[in-house]
């Protein structure tokens, strides 16, 4: 079903004669969809447009906002299910703009406010990527359906009025040639201020404060200012460099969640000279610091003893004389939950491997946050992170454990081993299992509906109490 | 429920000068050693290494590091071991002190000097001391017999089991990680000296 | 005629092979109910377990031997009558016995199969290696198994073999150090060593770790890198199985046309219930899915039910070598020598494979030098020594199906009414006559590594591979189910266990066990 088929067609005439010029300018295409590549992986489509790595691009993912379910859209050159009909300023206007070919409003799932900073050059670039360097699949995507109001689209006109701007934050002062690519990088194709600035009430990033941290979907993509106790500025532009590369640095802390497929997919591909680039913009970040921070995450080494070997080894009844003991696994005790879940990698003393294959929890952000958010989100899903120097996955301890022993083991951690003062309530755990609290917007739709019809009730009373009285008076003119 | 072993009953304190209180004490004494040899005097004896004192306790720590060549084990682990292979043993506390005294006598402050001396050649002492650091070494007591439910076994500990000390820096203790996947395709480190 | 019924498929037994029958059903929207006499335990507890277990030997151990579960190595649940004491690992929870295994993932190679043609003993398969061969593509999968498809895994040298349709889904283990130095002074002798393909995955897979040498399989893989039955169980259980745990079979109703009806099972607590299905699958391991057949009086017109007990009895071999090797590093194995895997010697003796341990030996020695008196300083020294250069050996031999070698019920009731086991085992003369042949190969490895050896006589071992009990063929006079795993007497019993496993060959039936369950579950989705 298309609203504009003119544009369709000439769109395809449009991608047939490019075709046709392709054909005579191999060697330069290659290059542009080479670029094109390096672009799209930067701008990291992949992370919502693949859903399934042996089909790229097809779309169907469910992006989980807190409104509902948003699927990403087929982006191959389809042209059944694709976008096999854009042209080229259709394709910019996606992606700048926020509007699809059929002229309707994208949700800022996709971070358009982000991609409008994209160059005229990288858009050339990418639109021949997506159209000669990427297989047309046919695959069919499910409708985005959001609950009443956020299904009216035409609203996302208003909020693009407010919140759409250009794509970059301002520079915090004059930038050489690296940090400009750098902040490029990080604001227009990283677009990682979608994730790691908190929004405003109505979902927008909050201008004021850039990079200080927000919670996703359970996890804290943390504060990426160049702030030395909250944020990155203790961290050096290698280790920056590295974590963005590997996912993960010696104490320092590890990616989990979104930032582990952001690395897998996006960032371990860039150049080193495209993340060095990153690190040294972000180290040019005004620092924003968090009054309660007294210290860097990352230093955070716990603050209780070890329990004495005889408490970590407990004696057990006797199998024989009582099986009952081998099998109830009720217990709350953090001690034994960390020996049983955690040890075996993590080792007892929480030191990790010498080698740092499996982390310490010691000095180690995630563990020494003082929010237990990441921590409880690594014990519940686990981690799956594949950086350029190896693939790592830390199991899930969702299912074999209940939401009070997270909450046991999760505090044992923190107390031995990162920030001794955090309290982790099971309730908090139960919250981290559905994806964490809900936006305030969010929790508030059902009054803001209702005080909606009231205050279109009002209006439209007032209007007719006007009407009315401009009838009287009009009536007592006459007389 | 415990009565004080009967060397504790005379030994101690000077016996005082009123004659009835002598008396009477000395007949305690008796009472006391009598029911050393009574059954359920007896089963009291097994008992009483849970109520070993702190300085039989201290004294079977230092002796386990000496016999091991430990400068520090865990306090609480002894304790544990002392338990295990003092049951059923009412003699046990006994014979690690006359052990003590005998590896002081021989001046074996250090193992280096164990081989050969007369501890060694002493079969009860030898026993008890291969005993001892049986449960330090291997971190349980008595024999497990495979393919059964139940045997005489008791656990001690598993990471403080020093068996695993002499390979540490090339095996893992079992269960738990030492690196990354594959690294065991490298030799060791120390495969040139070992 | 529309009959209500429980549920399209009951499968008895969420081990290994009934949780994978119970996944592929319910992934086809089958309704599965899937029951299991054991109950569900966290790996972190039975992990626990292990640590704080005075008998770290005792693979069992750490897995609790309920009154109404009991776990194999109680002699009040198992008793023998023969002249070995036939005593397999076995345990009763959610995903059955696959908790504590080694993860050895061998197919069969086609003249296993062909056992009585080709050899003149014991019996064919009643169906051709091409007819498993896509099954045991999905086992692999299923399981995770990773492996080096270029060797010659019948140990003549030759060139890959058994055929595959497919890679391996994982790529094999980097080779130990350890392995290495075997291969270098084994080769020369004519020596096959080969990889062993195992379910311990190499990268992150189906949600679990890649292994890095925890070095437990046996009894618990600490992190879930290597298979246990307790991962198909799950995977049943988001298709839509519902598991009924605490839930031990003692009956199967016949009804009309000679079909079951119904399973009647007691739950710990003693109160019974009756389960109605289309379909029953039995998947209760080698020596309970015969008793139940027994007890229930079904299944058995060839009188060959809980007959033909097979295991892969074996002996070992320690030695102390002459070149630091340094077992211990990695998974607990992960090869062994072929050479007699295959060939006409079938006609006159087992065939033989000899598997390398590379287990963290320290516990062994320890116990061994402190029964010498070993303490002070050379106690630590000799550790290290005996550690670095530690051989052991395991081999395993192929039994015969013999009628009186048995599974039955016995007398003795466990805490639920239910008749617990009794077997008689005695070690045939076609084994008796391979182990003159592993003997010899054992003073061959004496000599090649200089060896001092510390036990060659061990006596016979057993090695936890039930085979033969519910026994495979074409024939229902002389067989309990037919090439599908039907019983003969049954159109809609089916049997997922190692017990149908009709020539033992001298491979670990696990891999087979799973590729016949997900063939089991393939038939009955074609039929329903």
């Amino acid at each position: 079903m298309r609203a504009n088929l003119t544009s369709h067609w000439l769109g395809r005439a449009a991608v047939a004669l490019a075709g046709a010029l392709s054909l005579g300018a191999h060697a330069q295409d290659s290059d542009l969809v080479a670029r094109g590549r390096v672009v799209a992986t930067a701008g990291d489509c992949a992370a919502c447009h693949t859903s399934s790595p042996s089909r790229p691009y097809a779309g169907g993912r469910a992006i989980g906002s807190p409104m509902g379910n948003i699927y990403a859209s087929n982006i191959t050159p389809s042209d059944g299910h694709g976008i096999g009909g854009y042209t080229e300023q259709q394709f910019a206007d996606a992606l700048r703009k926020g509007i699809n070919a059929k002229g309707q409003h994208l949700y800022p799932a996709m971070p358009y406010t982000a991609y409008a900073g994209i160059s005229d050059e990288d858009m050339h670039a990418l639109y021949a990527y997506f159209m000669q360097g990427v297989k047309a699949d046919d695959n069919a995507v499910p409708e985005t359906k959001l609950p009443f109001p956020y299904s009216m689209r035409w609203t996302m006109a208003g909020w693009n009025l407010l919140y759409l701007g250009d794509g970059i934050h301002p520079a915090a002062g004059s930038e050489d040639e690296r940090v400009k690519r750098g902040h490029y990088l990080v604001d227009t194709l990283g677009h990682c201020s979608s994730c790691h600035s908190p929004r405003t009430f109505l979902m927008a990033e909050d201008s004021h404060a850039y990079l200080a941290g927000a919670k996703i979907d359970g996890w804290i993509a943390p504060n990426i200012t160049s702030d030395s106790v909250s944020g990155i500025g203790a961290w050096s532009e290698d280790e920056l460099a590295t974590y963005l590369k590997t996912g993960h640095v010696k104490g320092k802390g590890q990616a989990g969640g979104g930032m582990a497929e952001a690395v897998e997919q996006s960032l371990s591909h860039l150049s080193d000279d495209d993340l060095h680039a990153m690190a040294a913009y972000l180290k040019t970040v005004k620092p924003i610091r968090d009054p309660n921070d007294t210290k860097a995450a990352f230093e955070y080494a716990g603050a209780a003893a070890l329990p004495p070997l005889g408490e970590r080894e407990p004696v057990r009844p006797d199998g024989a004389a009582d099986p009952e003991a081998l099998r109830l696994a009720t217990t709350t005790d953090g001690a034994t939950l960390y020996a049983g879940a955690c040890a075996s990698c993590h080792q007892p003393d929480g030191l990790g491997t010498q080698n740092q294959y499996f982390p310490s929890l010691s000095h180690n952000r995630a563990v020494g946050m003082s929010a237990p958010d990441n921590l409880v989100m690594a014990i519940l899903h686990g981690i799956d992170r594949k950086g350029a120097d190896a693939h790592v996955a830390m199991p899930a301890f969702g299912r074999d454990l209940t939401d009070a022993q997270v909450a046991a083991v999760a505090t044992y951690v923190e107390q031995h081993f990162g920030y001794p003062d955090v309290n982790v309530s099971a309730n908090i755990v139960a919250d981290m299992r559905s994806g964490g609290p809900k936006p305030l917007l969010l929790r508030l739709t059902p009054y803001l509906m209702l005080g909606g019809v009231v205050i279109a009730a009002l209006v439209l009373w007032l209007l007719a109490a006007m009407i009315r009285r401009r009838a009287a008076t009009t009536a007592r003119r006459r007389r | 429920m415990s009565n004080p072993p009967v060397t504790q009953a005379v030994g101690g304190d000077a016996l005082p000068e009123n004659p009835a209180r002598r008396r009477v004490l000395i007949s305690a004494g008796l009472v006391a050693a009598a029911g050393a040899l009574l059954p359920w005097a007896r089963m009291a004896y097994a008992e009483s290494p849970a109520q070993a004192s702190p300085a039989q306790l201290d004294a079977f720590l230092r002796l386990g590091q000496r016999l091991t060549g430990r400068e520090h084990l865990p306090p609480d682990i002894s304790a544990r071991l002392f338990a295990a292979l003092a049951q059923g043993d009412r003699t046990f506390g006994a014979n690690v002190s006359r052990l003590i005294q005998a590896m002081d006598a021989a001046g074996i402050s250090d193992m280096h000097r164990f081989k050969g001396s007369s501890v060694d050649t002493n079969p009860e002492m030898k026993a008890l001391a291969v005993s001892i650091v049986s449960g330090w070494y291997l971190g349980y007591t008595g024999t497990p017999v495979g393919l059964a439910v139940k045997d005489d076994t008791q656990f001690i500990t598993y990471t403080g089991a020093l068996m695993f000390e002499p390979t540490r820096d090339v095996t893992a203790i079992p269960t738990y990680a030492r690196a990354g996947t594959d690294y065991w395709a490298a030799a060791p480190a120390s495969i040139a000296t070992d | 005629m529309t009959t209500q019924y429980d549920a399209d498929v009951v499968v008895i037994g969420s081990g290994a092979l009934g949780s994978n029958a119970a996944y592929e059903l319910a992934k086809q929207g089958r309704s599965v109910i899937l029951l299991e006499a054991g109950s569900r335990i966290p790996r972190w507890k039975i992990l626990e377990n292990f640590r704080t277990s005075s008998r770290k030997a005792n693979f069992n151990d750490p897995y609790p031997n309920e009154p109404w579960a009991h776990t194999s190595y109680d002699p009040e649940y198992l008793e023998n009558t023969g002249s070995f004491n036939f005593r397999p690992g076995m345990l009763k929870l959610v995903g059955g016995t696959t908790w504590h295994w080694a993860a050895a993932c061998w197919r069969y190679l086609p003249n296993d199969m062909k056992l009585n043609t080709l050899y003149g003993v014991g019996r064919d398969w009643p169906i051709e290696y091409d007819t498993l061969e896509p099954y045991y593509q999905q086992a692999e999968e299923a399981l995770g198994v990773a492996g080096n498809g270029e060797e010659d895994q019948s140990g003549q040298g030759g060139k890959a073999w058994p055929p595959r349709s497919q890679p391996y889904p994982l790529p094999p283990d980097a080779t130990t150090y350890m392995n290495q130095q075997l291969v270098k002074r084994l080769a020369p002798e004519g020596y096959h060593y080969i990889h062993e393909p195992n379910g311990r995955v190499t990268r992150p897979y189906d949600g679990r770790p890649a292994c890095c040498g925890n070095n437990n399989c046996m009894p618990v893989c600490p992190i879930g890198a290597m298979y246990s039955g307790d991962m198909h169980a799950t995977h049943a259980e988001n298709a839509g199985a519902k598991l009924v745990t605490e839930a031990t079979a003692y009956k199967l109703e016949k009804g009309a046309g000679n079909k079951i009806v119904a399973v009647h099972y007691r739950k710990a607590d003693g109160t019974d219930a009756r389960l109605t299905a289309r379909y029953f699958v039995v998947a209760a391991h080698g020596l309970e899915t015969p008793k139940l057949l027994l007890i229930s009086d079904v299944a058995n017109s060839s009188d060959q039910v809980g007959r033909n007990l097979m295991d892969h009895t074996g002996i070992g071999l320690l030695m102390i070598g002459d070149e630091p090797l340094w077992p211990g590093r990695g998974a607990v194995q992960q090869g062994g020598i072929f050479n007699w895997r295959d060939g006409d010697f079938r006609k006159q003796h087992s065939a033989v494979k000899h598997s390398m341990s590379n287990a963290v030996p320290n516990r062994t020695i320890t116990e061994r030098l402190l029964k010498q008196g070993v303490i002070g300083p050379e106690l630590d020294e000799r550790i290290r020594h005996d550690a670095a250069r530690w051989i052991d050996v395991g081999t395993v031999f192929e039994m015969l199906p013999n009628p009186s070698n048995r599974v039955t019920p016995s007398t003795k009731k466990d805490a639920l009414g239910i008749p617990m086991l009794r077997v008689n085992y005695d070690v045939d003369d076609y084994v008796k006559a391979g182990k003159e042949i592993a003997k010899k190969d054992y003073a061959r490895f004496a000599k090649i590594f200089n060896a001092e050896v510390i036990e060659d006589e061990s006596g016979w071992q057993n090695r936890d591979h039930i085979m033969g009990t519910v026994i495979m063929g074409s024939d229902p006079k002389t067989s309990v189910v037919n090439g599908d795993c039907r019983t003969h007497d049954h159109e809609n019993l089916f049997l997922a266990t190692t017990g149908v496993i009709p020539a033992s060959g001298v491979i670990n039936p696990t891999l087979t066990g799973v590729a016949l369950s997900i063939r089991i579950a393939d038939t009955i989705n074609k039929e329903i």
